[in-house]
């Protein structure tokens, strides 16, 4: 039961619970050894032995940095401050990606316990969850997770009869994505712009209320209960040389098992995808995964076999991120994903720096004009030039990271790039001359009249009517029809 | 009521034994059945909660030992509603898209002539780590 069995691909830590405990109840919690982290930390630990083994587990940050988590709290219990925070980061924004939220809404507790635990190793006698007011449920689970947890005095004074106080409140997000990114989420803790501050310093040394801040995210938290409990040896057999433990992934896009994963770091996307998540809708061919969201890039057929984890990904042109995956078939257009993307971090981008607010602006606007067939072959140039500016000089990692999906798909799909800029791309359907039986079906269905042949003849498509609805090549038999 | 000691707190423990038992094995001393049904977002989105309450309202009707428990999200989005029937002596089965209008077809089959419902059910791919 408790070995990482290979049948089942799937191992889960950070969901060990959700779908099998009643998130509103906290004594299904308890009788999964919810809290007993706790009250052993609190009843055999000190805060230093805590650290050790969050450090020696190789705990990574699964919010997309990969920072060890153990550095972080000893960065934090190493200032001298009479007040220190610890902060949850629930602001998760990437397009498509829910992993923070389904353990919210399915183990608010184990959230909350491992927030205890590191307000005691780093000296912390308050925390503050950082979640964003789209998540209606999720904040009403925790909401009610925190009550009972005060009912228990597992929150409040003298917790397990310890010298330990600690207490927990919810602070609502208006759903930035730049708050994500730990300086911009303490401003806006604050009641100031949700705008990032140049580091150093570090949230560790000065953060929330210019105090030495520890902030996690809400993955990096499930994680913790069961690493104390089972120990950093356990943790440390699971995944990588390099990343320990497993990621949880948001399955998305044109796959058949629409979900949640949860797999040891090491797995390929292949049995990601094709194992696990049943393969691409329709059968159809597979062209790229998106990972990384609008930080990330797309990885191709060449590397689904590489088992994943921070490095591999990132050597591969994508980052791990927060665990968003967006597979995507051969009905894909590249550029239309890339503009997609960076309509979103133009739009999101908070205006402070020059860099990300003027470049990715003018980055979307030049992949519109592309899209819209006014480009030219020198837009592909400047698409790049400019793409680099930003990467290299914005102050946060929107800007630093923001160009990412157009570097990732001009380098792998360049072709398409190519077709737009050129304008040689076909927007419109053809019939194929040497397919096509004359069986009348495609003019029929047509909702524009717009192709026309006498039966058991070829048929022909009129260019300038038609409106690329793709009527036509649904209702072909013989896949006669071209698609743009 | 507040905990104060790692032993109280097993104690506590103590008390769901049979609960986690049967959710993990389906093994425990009681004879009462227990439906799991995966209320979050995506549950939600297509209608587990009035799956949910049509739940209770036949196995209320029909008085059958069984209780049903709303949990969160197992991750198989592509077939919400989910549940999980948990009968004792038998492994827990998880069922998926079970909306309300296939809640008497569960009751009678799974719940009343205890078989199998072929057609909605749903292969666990995954192991999880045991505290």
């Amino acid at each position: 039961m408790d070995t990482v069995v290979k049948d089942t691909l799937q191992y889960r830590i950070a969901l060990r619970n959700c779908g099998l405990i009643n998130p509103e109840n906290i004594d299904d919690y308890i009788a999964v050894k919810g809290y007993e982290a706790l009250a052993v930390t609190l009843e055999q630990y000190t805060p230093k032995k805590v650290i050790n083994i969050v450090k020696e587990s190789h705990l990574r940050g699964r919010g997309g940095g990969g920072f060890p988590t153990g550095i972080k709290w000893e960065l934090t219990a190493r200032e001298q401050s009479d007040e220190k925070y610890i902060i949850c980061n629930a602001d998760e924004g990437d397009p498509g990606a829910f992993m923070d939220r389904s353990i919210l809404e399915g183990d608010p507790h184990s959230v909350i316990e491992a927030m205890i635990i590191a307000g005691y190793a780093i000296g912390a006698s308050k925390g503050y969850v950082y979640i964003r007011a789209e998540y209606p449920l999720a904040i009403d689970r925790l909401e009610t997770a925190i009550k009972q947890a005060k009912s228990y005095g597992f929150l409040g004074n003298n917790i397990f009869d310890s010298n330990f106080s600690f207490d927990l409140e919810l602070k609502l997000g208006a759903g930035a994505f730049v708050c994500g990114e730990e300086t911009a989420l303490i401003n806006s803790l604050q009641g100031l712009r949700g705008e990032p501050t140049k580091k150093p310093p570090f949230p560790s040394v000065s953060g929330f209320r210019q105090k030495p801040t520890n902030v996690n995210n809400v993955e990096t938290f499930a994680n913790i209960p069961a690493i104390i409990l089972k120990g950093s040896d356990w943790f440390n057999a699971i995944g990588t040389d390099h990343s320990k433990g497993t990621k949880v992934f948001a399955l998305a896009g044109k796959i058949n098992n629409v979900g949640l994963v949860e797999v040891p770091m090491g797995t390929t996307l292949r049995d990601i995808i094709y194992e696990i998540g049943g393969g691409i809708v329709d059968d159809k061919q597979f062209k790229a995964v998106q990972t990384g969201g609008p930080s990330g890039g797309v990885i191709t057929e060449e590397n689904l076999d590489t088992p994943i984890d921070y490095e591999s990904i990132r050597n591969i042109g994508s980052m791990m991120g927060s665990g968003g995956m967006i597979v995507l078939d051969e009905d894909d257009d590249m550029v239309e994903i890339s503009k997609f993307f960076l309509d979103f971090t133009q739009d999101e981008s908070c205006g402070k720096c020059t860099p990300c607010r003027i470049g990715t602006k003018r980055l979307y606007e030049i992949l519109e004009r592309l899209t819209n067939m006014e480009g030219s072959p020198e837009d592909l140039d400047l698409l790049e030039e400019l793409a680099q500016n930003v990467k290299d000089s914005s102050l946060c990692g929107l800007g630093q990271s923001a160009p990412n999906p157009i570097l990732s798909t001009i380098d792998r799909f360049r072709e398409e790039y190519e077709a737009y800029a050129y304008r040689t791309k076909r927007t419109t359907y053809a019939i194929d001359d040497n397919k096509c039986i004359g069986c009348t079906k495609c003019s029929r269905v047509c909702p524009v009249d717009c192709i026309t042949g006498e039966v058991k003849q070829v048929h022909v498509i009129n260019e300038a009517n038609c409106i690329a609805c793709g009527a036509c090549y649904n209702a072909c038999p013989v896949d006669a029809i071209i698609k743009p | 009521m507040a905990i104060k000691s790692l032993d109280a707190l097993k104690a506590k423990q103590k008390e769901f034994k049979d609960q986690v038992s049967l959710r993990n094995e389906g093994t425990s001393s009681s004879d009462r059945i227990e439906v799991l049904v995966g209320l979050a977002t995506c549950g939600f989105a297509v209608g587990a909660d009035d799956t949910f309450i049509a739940l209770e309202k036949k196995i209320k009707e029909d008085n059958i030992n069984a209780k049903v428990t709303p949990v969160g999200c197992i991750g198989y989005c592509h077939r919400e509603p989910t549940v999980q029937v948990n009968i004792p002596g038998q492994p827990p089965i998880l069922y998926g898209d079970i909306t309300e209008d296939k809640v008497t077809l569960l009751v009678d089959v799974v719940l009343k002539e205890q078989k199998i419902l072929e057609e909605f059910y749903l292969e666990k791919t995954f192991d999880k780590a045991v505290l």
